[in-house]
């Protein structure tokens, strides 16, 4: 049974819920003056359309009084809203590949958000049509087209790109809420914070399989509670559950950070052999290095979850391929001692989180497990192709470029495949140098 | 790793906290209007603590405690019964050869209010004349000497010395809050109450023994108040009743409980333990015990790791020696499962958590310096009644 | 023991006037072959701060074959005393005949287990003076007497309970709160009222018949925890005594349930009607259908419980014991209603469960606590529904047998039981009222006591 996905702010008057004849559950995400306080479940077993908003309210009161209490505390606590002293402009970085229908969704989400100054630049990533090329071109954008394929080399390429300090990655399936980048700038008033993530809601829960994914393999959100997280405060081992910290559809960084820390690792995620993982690794590497990464929860963009069971299976297969690779790069990287690494490896990942799982799925279908372990075995394999891959990449630009920016103020980072960042296409594009940093 | 130990009002929130450049992260107390309604750790960055992440931190801790707490103040609403009636009271310092220690005690107890109490210290078979000297520097302050050695003696002298009705005692190495004295007698109301423990807080959390010690074996007892009744709940299970640190008695305990046991408590062979036994007594007399967290004192941690594991070990030679006693002396058949239930749902899986490093874990010399004690325990209160019985002959 | 105290506390500057100020009172004391403990009780009260000329005591001996008579005269000249002496005929009987030879305007019950301290009748007096036409009684908490075996420790801890609950700031009485051990009366309200009911004889339960009574007359209980008396009761109860008291309370609590019938859901015996549980069920059985076996099985019980007790094993004791009084219990109500059978039909008669809402009154506390706490007062109704604004915050309901509401009782029920409802209407309407309601919910200091001037006085926002 589908069920409807919407959200009620709870400063204004509360309304019915139209709409609810096909759905005998609604998810509504409660909010007080844009910050999200959490989920409540409103049933509507009769099928009725219309939910009154006396039954939404009986709700709320029951299941999120808690988290409103503390919000209605602090915001007539007159705490200095961070907004008012933060409001430098940002760069906002969509990557996308041959998904144009998607892109539009996400273009017009970006386009209506609530923040004084920002840009949106779309990394077209190795596109087999100039389809995307021709949308973005009907909406007031940058387009910027990177041919080496993979997700981080996009990413890379949108930092170059970005002409603001702060810098905002949004997936092309995700829909932006207009305060999101306030939410982003509510964290960043936080002096030493360098890296924000916010919480992924799912945009419609219509199909078994993105029911599945949310409620039970537990989706993106990370819960509603502003997390401060710094090097001190968190064990050897939480460092290497990077998502817990945040997901890439949503995730905003200082640019400056990646002259220490270095760019986006280019054999990771999508489009290479190794799946995912490129936002954990950069996660993990940041915390890792000493810098302060905040989670909140009030930078919220909604994301359409995969529809399709078949293609939830292999999103879980490229999760255990990806969530390997990451370990392989760390363990390469050195961010944390080797033998932490490997205690990790067997006794937590393996053994607690894939195998114990497989006994006793809790829920989760066997085969969901077991493709997301059979990932995690094959993630080796996978991490070899995807280096192989990378450097014919670099080699492989650095043929065809005449000349490689050699003004790139990106480092190297490591002992990692080098992320050749610069192309000539955006030569033209580059008005604003980055050494004007 | 130090950890600083703050104590915030809600009434009287600081803007923010600044001045830790010594410390990693802050253990503050979390008041309202003065009663602690909970505790939380926040971390430290470049020797300050932000205003909002403080106010968020604190609101996180207290909780549903908080609330509560503000809507009896709103209502002006007491649990505890009102009372015109307010005992007098005798505080207690027991304490030997230790001076620095003490004088901070005593300058905390002449912070209390004055009610007309009377203070004393207990000079616990001295090596040397230092305690005196100091006691007289402080008027007011009664001094009395006990040369037979132990806790438990000192605590039976005050209970004999004593003037007033209710005898509050306080370690040497403690530090009353000003409002602690009053908090506990105001639970003496109901005439069954024989006993008040308060809430203890660290003084200071500068090493690392000290930060361990609080975070795994701390001597508060939460942020409610509570009753323990023998009637309806195991008279064994005393660790919950708090700890003689920060602890009043009522002296007609004298009469219908008994005294302290001589063989047990510091200055013995089995090192600790008095507390325990006289819980228990008081709870199988049929008798009350009031867990007031009102009651605050900060206590100082043993600083080094090497006093540490010496304490730790008390604790197994204390607590086993106490089921020794409540087994032999008292018929309290269920104290062998006490036994059994601390090693198998308690000391087991610690050890196994510190075998397989595991997270959470505990240092393994700590864990078998413990252990070593429970072993030594029963001999050790044999040993010490027999050098008891030796003495009084 | 035994000393007689001849010289009353010194009082010399009271000119002896029976006039509103200072009534005379009589004390009335039933007894029943308690010598020794009766002359502690009279010891006492020649110690009283009350002046002596100003109280009478009346000793009704309701059967004494022990020599009491000729113990009192020993007092003739320290205490202004009356006796009275009357064939077996129980507590109720003892209590009324005394009253009724009684000459002072007040009357003070006492026990003669109960032993006063030197302040008690002056406390009365003076609580009477306060308001009058009301109950007042004051606590006779059981004297610290050291013995630890577990029938004591247990009783111990009821008294004690008790006189706590009853002290507690809003506790709202109801008519199981009136204890005869140590309570004061107008005559002329104990005479109006019909005074105990002396067919209800046995085992105190005359008192809780009494009070259902005032309690639907509208007559106000309250407590003076300052007329303080000691309760001598590890002298006169042991465990025999409470089972077959036991007894007694079944019988008597099917008469209550006679002449009161819509307090017969608040009796114990409702809960066996249908028995849940292993232990009930086997009492319920063994009480009606093979009570001969019963009675041998409970005695064997009885026995069990010496060596349950020797072996500290507390919580089984505690369970046999509970058996115990249910058993005993179930066989005095199969004295009065015979069988089964007649007990349902002693159940399916009162009135119906539910009390029609209509008779709660509405608040909503908005309009500030203090003015509704007066509203309350004014129209003591049976049942509150409480608002806060658009937002329920839940109901105190009637409940049979217990006294109309007043402001107090608001107070404690908002500080426990709805507390969390409370705050949920709080957060709720201040949430929803959009950003005006609060401005200072906590400013800096944060939550300073203005956060809910909401409550206190809405009008200033």
């Amino acid at each position: 049974m589908p069920t409807k996905v919407c959200e009620v702010e709870f400063s204004e008057e509360v309304r019915p819920i139209w709409g609810t004849e096909r759905y005998e559950w609604l998810h509504v995400l409660a909010r007080y003056r844009g910050h999200p306080l959490g989920w409540i479940t409103v049933p509507n077993t009769r099928i009725e359309p219309v939910v009154s908003a006396d039954r939404v309210r009986q709700a709320m009161s029951d299941q999120v009084v808690w988290s409103l209490g503390r919000h209605v505390l602090k915001s007539s606590a007159g705490t200095p809203s961070a907004g008012a002293t933060f409001s430098s402009p940002m760069s906002v970085v969509v990557c996308t590949r041959d998904r144009s229908d998607l892109l539009a969704g996400c273009l017009h989400a970006l386009l209506a958000l609530d923040y004084p100054k920002y840009e949106i630049i779309v990394v077209d990533n190795a596109p087999s049509s100039d389809e995307t090329a021709r949308l973005v071109a009907s909406f007031p954008v940058r387009y910027v087209r990177e041919n080496r394929p993979g997700l981080d080399w996009a990413r890379n390429r949108g930092i170059l790109e970005a002409r603001h300090e702060i810098v905002a990655f949004t997936d092309d399936d995700a829909r932006a809420d207009p305060r999101w980048l306030q939410g982003f700038a509510d964290a960043f008033a936080i002096p030493d914070v360098t890296a924000v993530t916010g919480l992924v809601a799912p945009a419609e829960l219509e199909t078994p399989a993105q029911q599945l994914f949310e409620f039970t393999y537990g989706g993106m959100g990370k819960g509603m509670q502003r997390r401060i997280v710094r090097t001190q405060s968190v064990s050897e081992k939480d460092l290497f559950w990077a998502h817990v910290f945040g997901v890439g559809a949503n995730m905003a960084f200082r640019r400056s950070v990646f002259a220490d820390i270095g760019a986006f690792d280019v054999a990771l995620d999508v489009g290479t052999p190794s799946g995912s993982g490129g936002d954990l690794e950069m996660f993990h590497r940041l915390v890792a290095k000493g810098y302060t990464l905040v989670y909140e929860p009030s930078a919220l963009v909604w994301h359409i979850h995969r529809r399709s069971s078949a293609v939830l299976r292999s999103q879980l297969y490229d999760n255990g391929r990806g969530f390997g690779s990451y370990l392989l790069t760390c363990w390469r990287n050195r961010t944390v001692s080797r033998s932490a690494l490997l205690q990790f490896v067997v006794w937590d990942w393996l053994g607690w989180w894939l195998c114990r799982r497989v006994l006793r799925p809790r829920g989760l279908p066997r085969r969901l497990v077991l493709a997301e372990l059979v990932g995690a075995l094959l993630s080796p394999f996978a991490y070899r192709a995807a280096q192989t891959r990378a450097r014919q990449v670099c080699q492989g630009a650095s043929l065809r470029s005449d000349r490689v920016h050699r003004d790139s103020t990106l480092p190297a980072h490591g002992s990692s495949v080098l992320p050749q960042i610069g192309h000539q296409q955006a030569e033209c594009d580059r008005s604003v140098s980055l050494e004007a940093e | 790793m130090a950890t600083a130990v703050l104590d915030v009002d809600f009434d009287h929130l600081p803007p923010s906290v600044t001045g830790l450049e010594r410390y990693q992260n802050a253990h503050i107390l979390v008041r309202l209007g003065g009663r602690p309604v909970g505790q939380t750790t926040v971390p430290v960055t470049d020797g300050c603590i932000g205003g909002s992440e403080l106010r968020e931190a604190l609101l996180e801790a207290a909780g549903w405690r908080l609330w509560e707490q503000w809507l009896h103040n709103l209502l002006e609403w007491d649990e505890r019964p009102a009372s015109s009636m307010r005992p007098s009271a005798t505080v207690a310092v027991c304490t030997r050869d230790r001076p620095e220690d003490l004088q901070r005690c005593l300058e905390a107890l002449l912070r209390l209010p004055d009610d007309g109490q009377e203070l004393m210290v207990i000079d616990n078979c001295p090596a040397t004349e230092d305690t005196r000297r100091l006691v007289e520097r402080y008027g007011g302050v009664r001094y009395v000497r006990e040369n037979t050695p132990g806790a438990s003696a000192a605590r039976n002298r005050a209970l004999r010395e004593a003037r007033h009705e209710i005898v509050a005692f306080s370690d040497d190495d403690a530090a009353p809050d000003p409002g602690w004295l009053r908090a506990l007698l105001r639970n003496f109301h109901d005439p069954l109450v024989f006993c008040v423990t308060g809430l203890t807080m660290p003084l200071e959390l500068e090493t690392e023994a000290q930060e361990w010690f609080e975070s795994h074996s701390p001597f508060g007892r939460g942020f409610k108040r509570f009753m323990l009744d023998g009637g309806d709940s195991n008279p064994l299970h005393v660790a919950r009743a708090g700890t003689s640190a920060n602890m009043a008695l009522r002296k007609t305990v004298r009469e219908h409980v008994g005294f302290f046991d001589e063989a047990l408590g510091p200055g013995t062979r089995s090192r600790t333990g008095e507390d325990f036994d006289m819980f228990l007594r008081i709870l199988t007399s049929g008798y009350r015990i009031v867990y007031d967290p009102a009651a605050l004192s900060w206590h100082r941690h043993r600083r080094t790791w090497q006093e540490l594991r010496t304490t730790l070990r008390g604790y197994g030679v204390g607590v086993y020696a106490f089921l020794t006693r409540s087994l032999l002396v008292e018929r309290e058949i269920a104290a062998p499962f006490i036994c059994w239930g601390w090693f198998r749902y308690v000391q087991c899986p610690a050890l196994v958590r510190s075998l397989l490093c595991r997270p959470e874990r505990k240092p393994l010399d700590l864990l078998f310096a413990e252990l070593g004690g429970c072993l030594g325990g029963p001999w050790a209160y044999f040993s010490s009644r027999r050098q008891l019985r030796r003495r009084s002959r | 023991m035994g000393v007689l105290l001849l010289t009353p506390a010194a009082s010399p500057a009271i000119t002896v006037t029976r006039d509103m100020d200072r009534p005379m009172v009589s004390i009335v004391i039933p007894t029943h072959n308690r010598q020794a403990m009766l002359r502690r009780t009279l010891t006492a009260l020649g110690t009283q701060t009350y002046h002596r000329a100003l109280f009478e005591v009346v000793v009704v001996a309701d059967g004494c074959t022990d020599g009491t008579a000729e113990m009192l005269r020993g007092y003739s000249d320290s205490l202004t005393l009356r006796f009275i002496e009357q064939a077996c005929q129980g507590a109720a009987a003892a209590r009324n005949n005394g009253a009724h030879q009684a000459s002072g305007a007040l009357l003070l019950f006492l026990d003669d287990d109960v032993e006063p301290s030197p302040g008690l009748v002056e406390a009365h007096v003076a609580a009477h003076q306060s308001r009058s036409g009301r109950i007042v009684m004051g606590p006779y908490v059981p004297f610290v007497h050291g013995r630890s075996d577990f029938f004591h420790m247990l009783l111990r801890s009821w008294w004690h309970d008790k006189f706590r609950t009853i002290n507690e700031p809003g506790h709202r009485y109801t008519y199981e709160d009136l204890l005869t051990g140590n309570l004061s009366i107008d005559a002329e309200l104990f005479a109006r009222t019909g005074g105990f009911d002396s067919a209800i004889r046995s085992a105190g339960r005359e008192d809780y018949e009494f009070g259902a009574r005032l309690i639907k007359a509208g007559v106000p209980f309250s407590f003076a925890p300052e007329a303080l008396a000691y309760h001598h009761e590890d002298e006169t109860t042991d465990i025999d005594r409470a089972l077959q008291r036991s007894r007694h309370e079944g019988h008597a609590d099917v008469l209550i349930g006679q002449r009161h019938a819509d307090l017969r859901p608040t009796l114990r015996l409702v809960h066996f009607g249908e028995p849940t549980g292993v232990r009930d069920f086997l009492v319920h059985a063994m009480a009606f259908r093979y009570p001969g076996l019963g009675d041998r099985l409970a005695g064997w019980l009885r026995q069990a419980l010496r060596i349950f007790e020797s072996l500290r094993l507390r919580r089984m004791w505690r369970f046999a014991f509970t058996g115990l009084r249910h058993y005993w219990y179930l066989r005095g109500v199969v004295d009065t209603l015979g069988s089964p059978k007649a007990l349902m039909r002693f159940l399916q008669g009162g009135p119906a469960h539910s009390h029609h809402p209509s008779c709660d009154m509405e608040i909503d506390l908005r309009d500030g606590l203090e003015a509704v706490e007066r509203r309350v007062n004014d129209a003591r109704p049976a049942g509150l529904r409480v608002r806060y604004g658009k937002h329920a915050v839940g109901r105190i309901p009637p409940q049979a047998g217990a006294e109309r509401l007043r402001g107090p009782h608001l107070r404690h029920a908002l500080a426990t039981t709805l507390s969390w409802e409370l705050w949920k209407a709080v957060v709720m309407e201040s949430a929803s009222a959009g950003s005006g309601v609060l401005p200072s919910f906590c400013g800096d200091p944060l939550i300073g006591p203005s956060f809910l001037r909401v409550l206190h006085a809405d009008k200033s926002l």
